[in-house]
């Protein structure tokens, strides 16, 4: 081959080379290109996650209850990664004095220059024209650069050499500066202008957060005031509790006196027959006791025991005898039953809730209120068993018991009450039906107002249904009312079996 | 340096001086690339100047002026791979302040790994502008062969005062370029 041939074929072959070479180069360009896109998508999303981050901060600020100096530090912490700024610092308005304080310093390495230090903690700086006393005064961001005649102290220091300017912006609550934070700005050229509104909108947050605090304190502090009065209101409840008690033990009184009367004034009249019976028996005993004694004299002896016998009548009072003890026995037994139940009614309520049959509780209630009833109403009674619940027995007796006295008291002559316990959908439920006078319908809502009665002075107190319905709500059950005037009233109890 | 860097050399000496001169020059500066080059490519500064100083020998020529020659040749062969649209080439003036911070700027965008000098830029009078150049290479001579270049390109005649130069001992070379826009 001829060299014109190779210089034709290396013609052809530079040729074809820089069509490749223009073809790489601009693909190359295009690659370039979308990097560039995707390196600044990729930018934008650190920008917004650093963003994210510090409204993170100000939400834990917050949520967990931070103080705002922890805040402002982790704040600082963010903002500094986030904007690669040369330092930042934070001023707190310290009151009531109304000056700044300078309360963190953030720079890249352990040692703070010192004319730095001075220059931004000297008094000059926090009254007079530094930063943070113009955004003191102005309320708004301001942008320093090194160039600005305006704050000689600081051009001189700087003097472009450590940075180029720096941003103060204020965190303000309700309108008033409560912190200022400086950042400075190293380079003009590279300075993202997008962080200071990402920053500005991040500070307005943290205010809304503090005024947000502020209120909650507030809220606080209020809750703390109800919360004491509701504590002196429960005391006064408890009070009241027991003043019903006590008052519906006075209406309970007369009955429970003369429901004693009755069993101790026959066990006294029984006991005085055994008396003589006693006699009786101490005679006879000392003639058989001779009898035995003296077998000279028997036939006499005999005689006189036979007459005596027959004068007391022996046969009777040995028949009488055993029914007339196990009588006074049982008198006294019914004294004691009811001495109990007084008793435990009158006792301040059960410290804790326990065990307890309803059942028992309406029983002993029947008990207590047994004289009130007795010449006023024939009670009918159909007690299905019914679960133990945990519950304060003492206290729904006192409910019970309050119905029932109401009810006798709304029978004018003679009437019937009937009691009715069951266990329906999850609840104990007792209904207490009396056929007495019944409830106005426009009165219906009041009955359960405390001191809201019909009764004359002495005779109610307008606690008793007030109170039963706190401690049927404390048993997280409910009380219902039907009634129909001239016709009857009846009262539901619902207890939740859990 | 990049890898056109040594394209253009070699169409320019194969063009001139034909390929033998090009072959001896490639195998007596004994290069690590063999003197296969790509565009795209990164090579060390150092081959440039093996074969800058063999070709000085070859041709006697000193190394400066070879340089210099070399950048006006290569100042049409780099315009080739801008996309001119974006630049504004209205006046060579106008031209040489994007130097810095438009062209040299994007090929530092594209080739991230490319070293490129810096240009600071003086402008008092309309028919004056003075470059300052900075750059490890301290290849001015490159620079004023490129200006040649840019002049022939804008059919500005210039004239050039380097009174700095960093071969001298300054820290930049001090281009003053007067152009005639009459
Ligand atoms: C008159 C205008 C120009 C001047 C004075 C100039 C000057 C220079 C100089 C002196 C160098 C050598 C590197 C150094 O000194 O460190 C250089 C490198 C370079 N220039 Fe320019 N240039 C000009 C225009 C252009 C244009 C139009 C392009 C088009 C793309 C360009 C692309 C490059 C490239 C790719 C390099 C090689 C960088 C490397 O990889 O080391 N230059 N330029
Ligand atoms: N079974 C009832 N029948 C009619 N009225 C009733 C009945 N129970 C309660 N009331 C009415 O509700 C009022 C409030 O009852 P309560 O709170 O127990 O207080 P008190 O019994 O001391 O009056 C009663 O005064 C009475 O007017
Ligand atoms: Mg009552």
């Amino acid at each position: 081959m001829s060299n014109d041939a190779y210089k034709i074929a290396y013609e052809r072959e530079r040729k074809a080379r820089l069509a490749a070479e223009k073809m790489l180069d601009e693909k190359t360009r295009e690659v370039t290109n979308s990097m560039s896109l995707v390196k600044a998508q990729f930018e934008e999303l650190m920008a917004r996650n650093k963003e994210l981050d510090l409204l993170v901060t100000v939400a834990n600020f917050t949520q967990k209850q931070m103080s705002l100096t922890e805040a402002l530090k982790q704040f600082i912490e963010i903002l500094g990664e986030a904007t690669n700024s040369p330092y930042i610092v934070v001023y707190l308005l310290k009151q009531p004095s109304h000056c700044l304080k300078l309360i963190e310093i953030k720079w890249p390495t352990d040692n703070f220059p010192g004319e730095l230090h001075n220059l931004l903690s000297s008094a000059d700086n926090l009254e007079g024209a530094s930063l943070a006393a113009r955004v003191l005064k102005n309320k708004k961001t301001v942008c320093w650069s090194a160039s600005d005649k305006n704050f000689p102290n600081r051009s001189q220091l700087f003097n472009g050499a450590l940075i180029d300017g720096a941003y103060a912006f204020p965190i303000m609550r309700f309108g008033e500066v409560v912190a200022i934070i400086e950042v400075g700005v190293k380079d003009w050229l590279t300075f993202q202008a997008s962080w200071v509104n990402q920053v500005e909108s991040v500070a307005i947050q943290l205010g809304v957060a503090l005024e947000r605090r502020k209120a909650q304190k507030n809220t606080e502090v209020k809750v703390k005031e109800l919360e004491s009065a509701l504590e002196t209101l429960q005391a006064a409840q408890t009070q009241l509790i027991q003043s019903e008690k006590l008052a519906s033990l006075g209406e309970l009184a007369a009955g429970v006196a003369h429901e004693i009367n009755n069993p101790i004034s026959f066990v006294l009249s029984n006991m005085e027959t055994l008396e003589e019976y006693t006699v009786v028996f101490q005679q006879l005993i000392k003639h058989y006791q001779k009898l035995a004694s003296d077998p000279v004299d028997s036939d006499e002896i005999s005689r006189t025991i036979q007459e005596l016998e027959r004068e007391e009548d022996i046969n009777f009072i040995l028949t009488d005898i055993e029914p007339m003890l196990s009588d006074a026995v049982a008198g006294l037994k019914r004294v004691k039953g009811i001495v109990n139940s007084l008793k435990r009614f009158a006792r301040q309520e059960e410290s804790e809730s326990q065990p307890a049959d309803i059942n028992q509780c309406v029983e002993n209630a029947l008990k207590l209120t047994n004289n009130e009833i007795k010449y006023k109403a024939n009670v009918v009674k159909e007690l299905a068993p019914v679960p133990i619940i945990d519950c304060r027995p003492n206290q729904l007796e006192q409910v019970f018991v309050n119905i029932i006295i109401n009810a006798c008291q709304a029978i004018d002559d003679k009437g019937t009450i009937q009691i009715t316990s069951k266990f329906e959908n999850d609840n104990i439920k007792v209904e207490i039906v009396d056929n007495g006078k019944g409830i106005d319908k426009d009165k219906l809502n009041s009955i359960f107002d405390p001191f809201y009665t019909t009764k004359p002075v002495g005779v109610g107190t307008g606690l008793g249904l007030s109170i039963s319905y706190g401690i049927i709500e404390k048993h997280k059950g409910r009380i219902e009312v039907e009634s129909s005037p001239g016709k009857g009233t009846k009262f539901i109890t619902y207890l939740p079996v859990e | 340096m990049q890898g056109v860097i040594y394209t253009i050399l070699a169409d320019m000496v194969i063009d001139n001086y034909g390929m033998e001169l090009w072959n001896e020059v490639i195998s007596e500066a004994s290069l690590d690339s063999g003197g296969a080059f790509t565009a795209g490519v990164q090579y060390s500064d150092s081959e440039l100047i093996g074969i800058v100083n063999q070709l000085s020998q070859k041709l006697s020529v000193p190394v400066k002026d070879l340089i210099k020659v070399y950048g006006e040749y290569l100042f049409p062969q780099l315009l080739k791979q801008l996309p001119l649209n974006d630049l504004d080439m209205s006046s060579m003036r106008s031209f040489l302040l994007q130097v810095d911070s438009v062209i040299h700027k994007e090929v530092k965008r594209i080739h991230p790994d490319a070293y490129l000098p810096t240009f600071d830029y003086e402008q008092n009078e309309s028919d004056c502008l003075t470059m300052l150049y900075r750059s490890k290479r301290k290849l001015c001579a490159l620079s004023e062969g490129l200006l040649i270049g840019a002049s022939n390109y804008f059919s500005t005649p210039i004239n050039i005062n380097h009174s700095k130069c960093m071969h001298k001992g300054d820290d930049h070379c001090r281009l003053e370029i007067h152009m005639d826009v009459s």
